[in-house]
């Protein structure tokens, strides 16, 4: 075989390569119930389901602040980089059990987390919760 | 000559094409130079990690080895030195980097084009080339991930607004996103919201109907900007948002006459061509 048909052989096994495990992805979503105007997506890898899948969003403040690491954080936002990265969950409830942890860091029993939540719903609902 | 020949023939002659300019070359640096910036980030300040577990941890070795390989491979990408090693080895560690620790699609998206610009400059063959077939496999891999994307969010939950809305209100909650309040009033109404997710899931589509036909240049380049700029301004996705507009731009022909692969573009051009029309 001549060098440019390996050539040609290498490049279209890298594509066919590309197209499976794409296309693969496109047929999990399918399996698993995704149907255009009907059943949403799931996460599934190279499927391309960029802000498909349904989320909640909160903010968590504490009051008064926690402290790691010798700095004073009254905002889960406080330890993360002002733009891009982030440190999010898909449901409320993950918020709420990362807030309790961050009751770990509190300098005193007194201090409440506030969370703030969005949902797909157009709802906004806030709520308070004591350390323990 | 038989027809399997003549495909034989055809693809041996297809991946034997050189590209008409440089775009190419330029795309190949411009999506390095994006994510060698995001990755240079990531290795200093630990976004990833913080991202991982935001309580105070013990960093993850794994993690810090995967980011100076992908740093390393940026710099050599943006250098254009050993750009099949360094492209792949780019790839490699960023689907490790999804698949294994972080499942971000900006990860998945960029381990595809990594292997594809891996091959910019001849692959493993070759050096010094500008191979055509990476070029239009580029195009076809935009085209394929706004088509795939954009059909996807044809559910109840993007078309509501929903989706757009937890993601506005999150930032002005979270953040004090700087919104002009007009613009914060009008995303905190779901009808709203939900106009807009249509109308970004239907943008969506139509740039994956340019990026396959290859034309018109300007419409292209206008989504991009409008889908992309949006998705940074309205929902803090900027290095992703960046590198898709800069593929648009860079990949799209600037010729007004779209070209198929069966005509002349399967002919090696003059060196000197220029492909602006």
């Amino acid at each position: 075989m001549r060098p440019a048909r390996w050539q040609g052989v290498y490049c279209l096994a890298l594509l066919a390569a590309l197209v499976v495990i794409q296309g693969r992805a496109e047929v999990r979503q399918w399996q698993r119930g995704y149907r255009p105007l009907g059943h949403a997506p799931v996460r599934v890898p190279y499927s391309w389901d960029m802000f498909a899948i349904r989320i909640d969003r909160c903010s968590i403040r504490w009051d008064p602040p926690i402290e790691i690491a010798g700095a004073r954080v009254s905002r889960w936002h406080d330890r993360t980089f002002p733009i891009e990265f982030d440190t999010v969950y898909d449901r409320a409830q993950a918020y709420e059990g990362a807030a309790r942890l961050g009751c770990a860091f509190r300098t005193t029993h007194k201090t409440v987390f506030n969370l703030v939540c969005v949902h797909g719903d157009g709802l906004i609902d806030e709520s308070s919760f004591a350390c323990h | 000559m038989s027809p399997v020949s003549l495909a034989i023939e055809r693809i041996s002659q297809w991946v034997g094409a050189e590209d008409a300019d440089q775009s190419l070359a330029t795309f190949r640096r411009v999506f390095a130079g994006v994510w060698l910036l995001y990755d240079a980030i990531d290795l200093v300040w630990g976004t990833t990690e913080r991202s991982l577990s935001w309580f105070p941890h013990a960093r993850d070795w794994r993690l810090a080895a995967l980011q100076v390989v992908l740093v390393a491979s940026g710099l050599m990408l943006v250098v254009g030195k050993r750009i099949w090693m360094f492209g792949m080895a780019a790839a490699a560690a960023r689907a490790t980097e999804a698949l294994e620790m972080f499942p971000l699609n900006d990860f998945y998206f960029c381990s595809i084009v990594y292997a594809l610009i891996a091959h910019s400059g001849g692959g493993p063959f070759a050096e010094g080339r500008r191979p055509k077939w990476v070029h239009d496999a580029l195009l076809v891999e935009f085209a394929w991930v706004y088509l795939a994307t954009g059909v996807l969010k044809l559910n109840r939950d993007w078309l509501s607004g929903g989706h757009l809305f937890v993601r506005t209100q999150y930032l002005v909650q979270s953040q004090d996103w700087p919104f002009p309040l007009p613009v914060e009033r009008a995303l905190r109404s779901l009808p709203i919201d939900g106009v807009l997710a249509t109308v970004g899931a239907a943008l969506e589509i139509l740039l994956s109907g340019v990026m396959f036909a290859r034309r018109p240049y300007r419409l292209g380049v206008t989504l991009a900007v409008a889908i992309h700029g949006a998705g940074a301004l309205i929902t803090n996705v900027w290095f992703f948002s960046a590198s898709m507009i800069a593929g648009v731009a860079l990949l799209l022909p600037r010729t007004h006459r779209a070209k198929s692969l069966t005509d002349s573009r399967l002919r090696p051009p003059p060196r000197a061509a220029s492909d602006d029309g």
